[in-house]
């Protein structure tokens, strides 16, 4: 039972059902003792007593209840044993290595991905293309594909990048840190998350192989991508 | 000389009428004391309506209820004061004609009228003169046993 309202809606619910039952049973019994009045050859012995009734409907419906309360409440705490922690995680793929990462890039597209809504977002020389995808959460498909392009002039050696999760009321859920390395003019990134909840990407380019504390120090175009993933 | 009323089969009465006569026992309906023949029941009683005795047939009652020391035979036509008691009716009346609801009540079952069936283990009986009285408690499963509902 999810809540106690659903508890009193069903016992008022039961409360209703057995008045009417008795009610009901009421206009047949008197029905059959008048008829059983008229004619004593069609009596029909053993027809349960009004009281009789009434006690054995309620303690019916009693038991019922329990059962429905009882039941209710086993699943209940069954389902909430059941909930899985949410599942809010980010990687980047590096588009430049010959490797398998490579190859796995290549199954997502910056102009089209099936299955996915595509937004876009130009903050001064930083395109952000994402795609937020349209099902459900499952575990075989990332739920958000984020490329970040620098379309500034300046040759890019250097990317930093910080990943962070909210909650939909932007209190914390978690972050990634700062990453960075040797970048290209375009990253790209892929997430999950099983539920309702905010995704901020902070993506740093830079011309020189900066080794600042501060990785927004020196970089060529530094932006900040907020998007909500359902 | 002592006196019984005496409740016996039309056959059987003038022959234990001559016998208790032999003994010196009289018959007078009026007597404290009842003998009578066993399945055997009386079909009229006598009863008092103002200053005059009247004799009631048995067919004719609706309900004789007991009220403080009378015990009062209703019918139709009039009510009567009556000497013998409930419990000595019971015995008195064809328990297939008549049938105890209360303490204080027997009724005629051929005049209820209808039955109002109680959320409690009562049964409250209408009757042919449109009076209503109550089944209590403790007779309650009697009376539906026998009624046979």
């Amino acid at each position: 039972m999810r809540s106690i309202a659903s508890v009193i809606i069903l016992f008022f619910a039961l409360v209703v059902f057995v008045s009417l039952l008795i009610a009901a049973y009421y206009l047949i019994y008197k029905k059959l003792i008048n008829k059983g009045l008229n004619d004593p050859n069609n009596t029909k012995k053993n027809i349960p007593s009004l009281p009789s009734f009434i006690l054995a409907a309620i303690l019916t419906v009693i038991i019922i209840y329990g059962i429905i309360i009882s039941v209710s409440a086993i699943i209940s705490r069954n389902e909430e044993n059941r909930v899985e922690p949410p599942i809010c995680s980010y990687t980047e793929i590096d588009l430049d290595k010959e490797d398998n990462e490579k190859k796995y890039s290549e199954i997502y597209s910056i102009s089209e991905n099936t299955g996915y809504d595509k937004y876009e977002e130009k903050i001064n020389d930083i395109r952000f293309t994402y795609f937020i995808s349209e099902s459900e959460y499952d575990t075989y498909h990332p739920s958000f594909i984020v490329f970040a392009e620098y379309t500034g002039k300046d040759k890019i050696l250097h990317r930093g990048v910080n990943g962070t999760f909210y909650y939909i009321d932007n209190s914390l859920i978690g972050g990634y840190g700062y990453a960075g390395g040797y970048g290209t003019n375009i990253l790209c990134f892929i997430g999950d998350a099983s539920y309702e909840c905010i995704f901020e990407l902070e993506v740093a380019f830079y011309n020189t192989h900066t080794k600042s504390e501060d990785f927004t120090e020196g970089a060529a175009a530094v932006e900040t991508l907020r998007f909500v993933v359902d | 000389m002592l006196k019984v009323k005496l409740v016996a089969s039309k056959e059987k009465y003038e022959e234990i009428e001559k016998e208790l006569k032999a003994l010196g026992i009289d018959i007078d309906d009026d007597s404290e004391f009842t003998l009578s023949e066993d399945n055997t029941f009386i079909d009229h009683l006598t009863g008092k309506l103002e200053d005059s005795f009247h004799r009631i047939n048995i067919d004719d009652v609706i309900y004789i209820e007991s009220l403080a020391h009378d015990v009062l035979v209703h019918t139709s036509e009039a009510i009567y004061r009556i000497k013998e008691r409930l419990w000595q009716l019971e015995n008195l009346l064809d328990p297939d004609k008549f049938i105890r609801i209360s303490n204080s009540v027997i009724v005629s079952k051929k005049a209820i009228k209808s039955i109002k069936p109680a959320l409690s283990q009562k049964f409250m009986l209408k009757l042919k003169n449109e009076k209503i009285v109550d089944v209590t408690r403790s007779y309650y499963y009697i009376f539906k046993d026998k009624l046979g509902i």
